[in-house]
Parts: structure tokens; sequence; C-alpha cells
């Protein structure tokens, strides 16, 4: 009460020369309430004000200082600003997979179980399709191991990175190394942000939202299915875009990206659906390498 | 499928999508590499990214499709302006994202 009292008496002098004028809404207002009443009105009007404009300014004053001085919470959310887009596309993916999985006969547990242990988009929309079928266990894993194969490349270019990390840090690092994911650290460790811990931590992040997606793709079954409105599926391309775009600065490097992504598309065309993207990515890297190292060395 | 199929067919899956996760990274990092094979993996993430890229803008329903109806590959034009004049990934994603929204907005 002795603090409500000493409120008041800060917020008199504006309720008084608020009163004085007379257009003023609020003195009109008053002019129909009784004493009592024009008491009561002040108090909430002053608490109001306590609210809206001395605590919550001063909570996010506080909020945002204490943000600044503790390192850990902002370099929390900035090394996780890469994975933001990443998040966006995996879930409404994982959410089609969820759906198309629950609809192929596997249970909920299953295909959340796929998206932990497997973990890699395209082979699980290949493999639920396939489960559908009712194909031999074999042909699946022989499958999964095809589509999956062009990882082997992402993590030979990245091994250069982690000579300093130590042997359980890179066992984790690669069970998630994605498309995506290794489309964000090409980028970042180059620019020499290759901290095992934030690294593995995007990752992380990441593969929850693939987890997460496909969960409620398994739960909610094929209730809502379609995502396009919010084209939440440009999202990845967009990335990938994006992190291509970053990673070329030089003609050399335009070069190449324009012989390995016309490669790949050849290739597919051609009937190789599942190995365009690694004969493309050996070819296209060999005649930059080849470049570098006979033609012109200084570029 | 019995309920163990399953599950063995999930393990077998994670473990050959492990593998080459996993070998190539724990094997070489320690290597001193040859100076070519050194500048083969330098070039990899621009090839494998366009690799991956212009199949995912250019391909749809199992085509080439090149008509104007293709909003991926469309989009994908002032995305690259974005992303080269900007160098933002976040602005590169959500522009693409807009344009692509709206043109659905307004073809459909």
């Amino acid at each position: 009460m002795v603090i409500l009292r000493f409120i008041e008496s800060i917020f008199q002098p504006i309720y008084s020369t608020n009163c004085a004028n007379p257009h003023d809404q609020f003195s009109l207002l008053k002019h129909y309430l009784s004493h009592k009443a024009k008491m009561q009105v002040v108090k909430v009007v002053n608490v109001i004000n306590l609210i809206f404009f001395d605590i919550i300014p001063e909570f996010f004053r506080k909020a945002s200082c204490l943000a600044m001085s503790t390192n850990s919470n902002t370099s929390w959310f900035k090394s996780l600003a890469p994975a933001f887009p990443v998040m966006m596309g995996y879930l409404p993916i994982g959410f089609a997979y969820g759906v198309l999985a629950v609809n192929a006969g596997l249970s909920i547990f299953q295909t959340v179980l796929m998206s932990v242990i497997v973990y890699a988009g395209s082979s699980q929309l290949i493999a639920a399709s396939l489960f559908a079928q009712m194909v031999q266990p074999f042909s699946i894993i022989a499958t999964t191991f095809i589509v999956n194969l062009r990882h082997m490349l992402m993590s030979a270019a990245l091994a250069p990175h982690l000579r300093e990390w130590r042997n359980g840090e890179v066992a984790a690092f690669s069970f998630e190394l994605t498309d995506e994911s290794f489309g964000i650290h090409s980028l970042r460790f180059e620019r020499g942000e290759n901290k095992p811990l934030a690294s593995i931590r995007i990752n992380l992040v990441c593969q929850l939202s693939w987890v997460i997606g496909s969960l409620i793709g398994a739960v909610t079954g094929n209730i809502i299915e379609d995502v396009r409105p919010f084209a939440l599926d440009y999202a990845l391309p967009a990335m990938f875009i994006a992190l291509l775009v970053l990673q070329i600065r030089n003609r050399r490097h335009l070069i190449i990206a324009v012989l390995g992504g016309v490669l790949s598309l050849v290739i597919w065309l051609f009937g190789a659906t599942q190995w365009n993207v690694i004969f493309a990515t050996i070819v296209a890297a060999a005649v930059g390498a080849g470049l570098d190292t006979w033609a012109h060395p200084r570029s | 499928m019995g309920s163990s199929t399953v599950i063995i067919t999930l393990i077998g899956m994670a473990l050959v999508t492990y593998l080459p996760r996993l070998l190539p990274a724990w094997f070489l990092r320690n290597k001193k590499l040859p100076p070519f094979l050194v500048a083969w993996l330098r070039y990899v993430p621009i090839a494998v990214l366009s690799a991956l890229l212009l199949p995912a803008l250019l391909i749809q329903d199992n085509g080439l499709n090149l008509s104007p109806f293709n909003l991926y590959l469309w989009a994908a034009i002032p995305a690259v302006w974005i992303a080269w004049r900007t160098k933002s990934m976040f602005g590169t994603v959500i522009t693409g994202m807009l344009l692509v929204a709206l043109a659905r907005l307004f073809l459909s």
C-alpha cells in the first residue's frame, strides 16, 4: 500500500494536468464519475502506467543487459542462426515423410525411429514408398546405400577442417551430416568457424526439427497435407541458392558450379537418377582441381 | 512385413547411411593429402551444391520443366541476385519463399 500511495503521488501532477484540459476525453469521462470512482480510475490508470511504462521496459532492459553480459546466451542464439532455414524446410518435409511412412504401413514408432537413426531426407521418402510396395529388406537397404552414398564426398570435403576434433565429436558430427547441414558447415568452416560443439549443436537442432516434423506427420496421418500455400517447400532450394552463391568467389568457382549443375542435370536426364550428384561432383571438382594444379595455379 | 523385420531393415539403413558419412572424415582428417586431392576436396562443396540444386530447380514430376509455370526456376533468378548482392542467407530464403507464395496466390 505504501508503494501504491507513493506511485499515486508521483502520477498526481500528470493526472491534474489532464484534468485541466476540457477537450481531453479522459477528463470528460471523469466528469461523469463520483469522487470515489474517480479515485479508483486514477489508481487503475496508475497501475497500468506502472506496468506498461516502468515494469515491462525495465524488464526488457534488464533482460537484454543480462543477455549481452552472459556470453553463452547470445552465442547460443547466434550460433543457431544458420540452422533456421534448415529447420523451416525440414519441418514440412519431415511432416510429408511422416504422413507417407504411416500410410505405407509403418507404425508411428518405426516412422520416428527412422528419422532418428537414419536421418536422410530423400532416402527416407524413397524407403517409405518401398515399404508400401512390400519390397524385400535387402533391396531397401541397398537403395538407401546408393541414395546416401553422396555424403561420402561431403564427409571427405569437411575432413581437413576436423583435424583438431576428438574422435567422439567427429563420430557425433558425421552422424548428422546431410546435404543441408553440409551446405551450412562448408561455408562456416571455410570462414574458420569450426568449433566442434557449435557445429554439433547446429546439427542437433536440424535433426530435432526433422524428427518433430515426422512425428507430427505420423500422428496426424493425412489430416493436413498441403504446405504449398506457405511456400515452405521452397525454403531448402532457396537456402541452397544462397549457400552456393556465397561460396562462388571467382570465375573458376563459377565455371565449376555451372559444370557440376549441368552435368548433374544431363546425367539425370539420361536415366542415372541416383548417380547424377556423385558423378557430376567427382568430375566437376576434378576439373577445378586440375585447373588449379596445372593450368594457372594462381587464381 | 513383420515388426522385427522392419526394425532390422531400419538398423541396416542406418548403418549404410552412417558409414559413408563417417569413414571419409574419420580417416582423412589426420592424413597429409597430395595437393591435387586437397584442391579437389576444396571444389567439392561448390560442385555438390550445384549438382543438387540445378536438378531440384529444373526437374518436376520426373521431367525437365522450363515452362513459365515452373516457379522454382523463376523464383531462383531474383533469389540468386539477392544472394549475390546482400550475401544474406536469410534474405535469400525469405525472398524466394515470398515470391513463390505470392506467385501461387495469384496464379491459383
